[in-house]
């Protein structure tokens, strides 16, 4: 198996937790508005894994870029160039004593991020799904299996 | 029966439950005329010449309920504004209806209000009684069904089973009379609030004390001041039980912790250096108990002065003087008192100084506003959860981050305090800030409380703006409730509104300083309407403008100072413009003059008074900490005191004083004010004296011209020459004696008429006197200057120029 399907593979499971991290976000939040939760706690609770969330999703970028796999690294470049000016402007973290002002806005948000996740889980299932097909097809591998 | 009341215009006799259908029959019929449909409503003003002063002491819009509103004919059932005011006093049926009308809808809540002179006290209830599905605590608007035994919720139309104490004393065995319960009969009532509502005992008021004894405090002479002011003030901290308990921090690069043992008069200091990691030095005898531990608190107060004389030390350790004080207070709760005259500097939520001069009055202003750092705001967020306030005080002119530390305060229901021209060597100025700290610690807070607004359905609370903590799309947590703090909330119209009367609830559950838990309810009920004109003719100017200065200023803290002013503007220009066609008769084209409802006639007025008020004012020369407390003040003050005279002064002359100003009137014992004037130069005659009173601060405006016998009576001084210029101590020649001593009759007058001045604002705060002489110092006349709110200055347009500019925009469309 060549590195190319093994990133994939890597990718297809970590698209699926980026996914359940952000239905679990959006759960949160949807928590919060019926009084479910406290904003400290979850504003602490959110924060923990916002980094965890964006350091995943550059490590994919990252290891696109340097792999070659052009598509996948611009479907990437969009969210990462948001975390980026997020981090910069420090507006990355949830502020619990701001956080009903801004509920519409973090909740069209997390909307946006479970639509990407799961373009890109099934971008990634079918990319992963080509590599390996062309793999076996090609002569180079049959060369190995002889 | 109820004895002493006024014959009311109600066709139903007292003591019966009212009948539904008839009732139904009146509001239909209430609804279909239309409310206030009478003549005299619908003067419209012509915007021109000179403001109306007049109408800013005028009553908000009276709200007409229809006939049978509430279930016994009380004249307590309405809502007194002081309590809470609505923006539109007939409230529209649609959402397209208010959207055409531009006004904004919306509340200014001020739920623990203090008694005013006069007034009666608020009544106690001590069984609640609330609607099963919506929570409503019962009011007068509630209807009794079904011959009495059940009574029908006014937000949500269940019906609810009376319970059985509201016909019979089970005590005394003897039959009641339901109608006379003060919850049927007031609109704002105080019920005494059973174990259900607690979640631990009620607490004691604690107050912790961090105060800043660095070199720079110490230059003022702050620590001696606010020693001696506390020590002051120890027999009026709020302390019935003897539970109150008190701690001092004194922080310079060190955290100095006092501790005092039950029944010693020595205290003793201990000191910590070592800030990496905070520790309390003693488990116990740091929280001390203000009556057993009387005579070592008094002793470590009166030495605070001579103890840190001469300590040179630089830096300030406030950020682990909190944490260590919110160890200390633990799972108690309570208060800390935060008095700053430097730059925290050293531990997590150390500053970073900011240079400010090259950003005043440019875009990037509105970063000075806002918190350096997220930490002080997650620390307030975290103590509001264990109970804990803060205040902050703020003294001398260092720069201090007051936006960053003050952020303590704003989200645990706290009050801002600034005292930039304090000195321990100024009379005047030590003596304010030892009357408004003194007052401040006397004040009985309201602990561990929570307010929740409901409304009709229908309606829905949008924002909120005031000092507090959301913590939860409707619920407002306030560790520490302060008197007549005042709250403001958007609200919308979610749903055509069916019913002929909408409905406001706010509770207000808290631990009054007494150690009871109680929930303090008031119940406002507003008429509703679909058409236009009673929407506009029953607007109230005031709490609109209140309203509308809150939500700008939070706009020029959020965004920018530029977007404030200009929505501000715009607001005005669309609600004028929105009358000009939907209600007058020259829908479109151009006209000469401006037109607007009587109930509105003050609106471009206030709008322009605020653009040039501190808080929003455009210009260089503003320093952030000044406009950072402004704001903090318009965002608290009830919607009568930030209008007037937190924003739109008040003056007076004094040189042709009617003979009865300043005296009490004997009947009610209210000092008597003289007629107001006009906010302009324009009537400062150079042989006149003025009086300009803004709240915080007093101008007394001697012309030139000034007679020697009006020196003499206000001043004891043969020639106006004499008279000094700037800050004074005004002098009280009669002693404080009910009559005048001879030949100062001016005087006393004067004193009568600031006393009243300041027992408006409910005493908090004692305005500091400046003489400003037509022929004295320039800066200070310019001071002055800036509260002639009708004329032109740098920063805004004369009132003529201002209304000139809107009908101009209106007339083009160009809104």
């Amino acid at each position: 198996m060549s590195l190319t399907a093994f990133l994939y593979i890597l990718a297809l499971i970590m698209a699926g937790v980026l996914l359940f991290g952000a239905v679990y976000f959006v759960i949160m939040l949807t928590d919060l508005e019926c009084d479910y939760i406290n904003p400290i706690d979850l504003a602490n609770n959110l924060n923990t894994y916002v980094m965890p969330e964006m350091a995943a999703q550059l490590f994919l970028f990252v290891t696109f870029l340097l792999v070659g796999e052009w598509m996948s690294m611009l479907l990437n470049l969009p969210l990462v160039g948001w975390n980026v000016v997020k981090v910069i402007n420090a507006r990355q973290f949830y502020d619990a004593t701001e956080v009903f002002r801004t509920l519409p806005k973090h909740k069209r948000e997390n909307f946006v991020k479970v639509a990407f996740y799961l373009v890109c889980f099934f971008y990634y299932l079918y990319s992963m799904i080509i590599t390996l097909v062309n793999e076996s097809t090609t002569p180079d591998h049959q060369h190995v299996s002889f | 029966m109820v004895p002493g009341y006024p014959a009311q215009p109600v066709s139903q006799a007292p003591g019966y439950p009212p009948q539904q259908a008839q009732m139904d029959a009146v509001s239909q019929q209430f609804s279909n005329m239309g409310v206030g449909s009478n003549a005299q409503e619908y003067q419209i003003a012509l915007l021109s010449g000179k403001p109306v002063m007049a109408a800013l002491d005028e009553q908000p819009p009276v709200i007409k309920l229809p006939p049978n509103a509430t279930c016994v004919p009380s004249p307590n059932a309405i809502c007194p504004p002081q309590h809470k005011r609505s923006t539109l006093n007939a409230v529209p049926k649609t959402d397209k209806l208010l959207k055409k009308t531009k006004l904004p809808f919306g509340l200014v809540i001020t739920p623990f209000k203090t008694q005013d002179p006069g007034e009666e006290p608020i009544p106690i209830v001590s069984e609640i009684v609330r609607c099963r599905r919506c929570r409503t605590y019962i009011n007068p608007f509630v209807q009794f069904v079904e011959g009495g035994r059940r009574w029908k919720c006014n937000m949500c139309s269940l019906s609810n089973d009376v319970p059985l104490q509201f016909d019979y004393d089970s005590a005394t065995q003897t039959q009641k009379n339901r109608w006379i319960r003060p919850d049927l009969n007031y609109s704002v009532v105080e019920f005494i609030a059973p174990l259900e509502y607690m979640v631990r005992p009620p607490m004691p008021p604690v107050y912790v004390f961090i105060i800043d004894v660095s070199y720079a405090s110490v230059q003022l002479g702050a620590p001696g001041v606010i020693g001696k002011t506390i020590l002051s003030a120890l027999d009026r901290i709020p302390n019935v039980d003897n539970r109150a308990k008190v701690a001092f921090i004194a922080v310079d690069a060190s955290l100095h912790f006092f501790q005092v043992r039950p029944n010693s008069t020595e205290p003793q200091q201990l000191v910590i250096s070592d800030l990496e990691e905070i520790f309390l030095p003693s488990p116990t005898d740091l929280l001390l108990n203000l009556h057993e531990c009387r005579e070592g608190i008094e002793c470590l107060l009166s030495r605070m002065e001579s103890m840190f004389k001469s300590n040179h030390s630089v830096g300030n350790a406030l950020s682990p003087a909190i944490q260590a004080a919110q160890k200390m207070l633990g799972t108690l709760g309570g208060k800390i008192v935060v008095l700053q005259a430097s730059l925290p500097t050293i531990g997590e939520g150390k500053i970073e100084p900011r240079p400010e001069g090259k950003d005043l009055g440019t875009p990037r202003e509105s970063e000075l506003l806002r918190p350096q750092n997220n930490w002080y705001k997650s620390l307030a967020a975290d103590c509001s959860r264990i109970q804990i306030a803060f205040d902050t005080v703020f003294i001398g002119q260092q720069p201090m981050d007051v936006a960053t530390v003050s952020c303590l305060a704003h989200y645990t229901g706290g009050s801002v305090f600034h005292y930039p021209s304090f000195m321990a060597t100024r009379k005047p100025e030590v003596e304010r800030f030892t009357h408004e700290f003194s007052n401040h610690l006397a004040a009985h807070v309201g602990l561990e409380a929570v307010l929740r607004i409901r409304a009709s359905k229908g309606l829905r609370m949008a924002s909120y703006y005031g000092n507090f903590f959301l913590r939860s799309l409707d619920l407002l947590a306030l560790p520490n409730v302060t008197p007549n703090h005042s709250y403001a909330v958007d609200v919308e119209i979610d749903e055509t509104i069916t019913s002929p009367m909408v409905y406001f609830q706010t509770a207000l559950l808290h631990t009054s300083s007494t150690g009871e838990r109680r929930i303090r309810v008031s119940t406002l009920a507003l008429p509703t309407t679909e058409n236009i004109h009673t929407v506009f003719h029953h607007a109230d100017q005031i709490a609109i403008a209140s309203l509308m200065s809150k939500k700008a200023v939070d706009r020029a803290v959020e965004a920018k100072l530029e977007d404030a002013r200009d929505a501000l503007q715009y607001k005005t220009l669309e609600i004028i413009g929105a009358f000009k066609t939907e209600c007058t008769q020259s829908s479109s084209g151009a006209t000469t003059q401006l037109q607007i409802p009587r109930a509105l006639q003050l609106l471009p007025f206030l709008t322009l008074a605020s653009l040039k008020h501190t808080s929003l004012r455009s210009g260089n020369n503003i320093p952030p900490a000044l406009r950072v407390a402004s704001i903090n003040n318009i965002l608290t003050l009830p919607a009568e005191q930030g209008v007037q005279p937190y924003t739109v002064a008040r003056m007076y002359s004094l040189h042709d004083l009617p003979p009865q100003a300043g005296y009490a009137d004997e009947n009610t014992g209210i000092i008597e004010l003289p007629p107001r004037l006009g906010l302009s130069a324009d009537i400062l005659s150079p042989y006149g004296v003025f009086l300009l009173h803004n709240g915080c601060d007093s101008f007394l405006w001697i012309g030139r011209d000034a007679s020697p016998a009006l020196c003499k009576s206000l001043l004891d001084v043969q020639d106006v020459r004499m008279i000094p210029n700037g800050v004074i101590a005004f002098p009280d020649f009669s002693n404080g004696a009910d009559s005048p001593a001879q030949g100062f009759e001016l005087n006393f007058q004067v004193n009568g008429i600031m006393r009243r001045l300041n027992q408006l604002c409910h005493n908090l705060w004692k305005p500091v006197t400046y003489i400003c002489k037509e022929d004295g110092d320039p800066m200070l006349r310019m001071t002055m200057t800036q509260w002639l709110s009708e004329d032109m200055d740098t920063s805004a347009p004369s009132y003529q120029q201002f209304l000139n500019q809107l009908r101009d925009k209106i007339n083009r469309g160009n809104f």
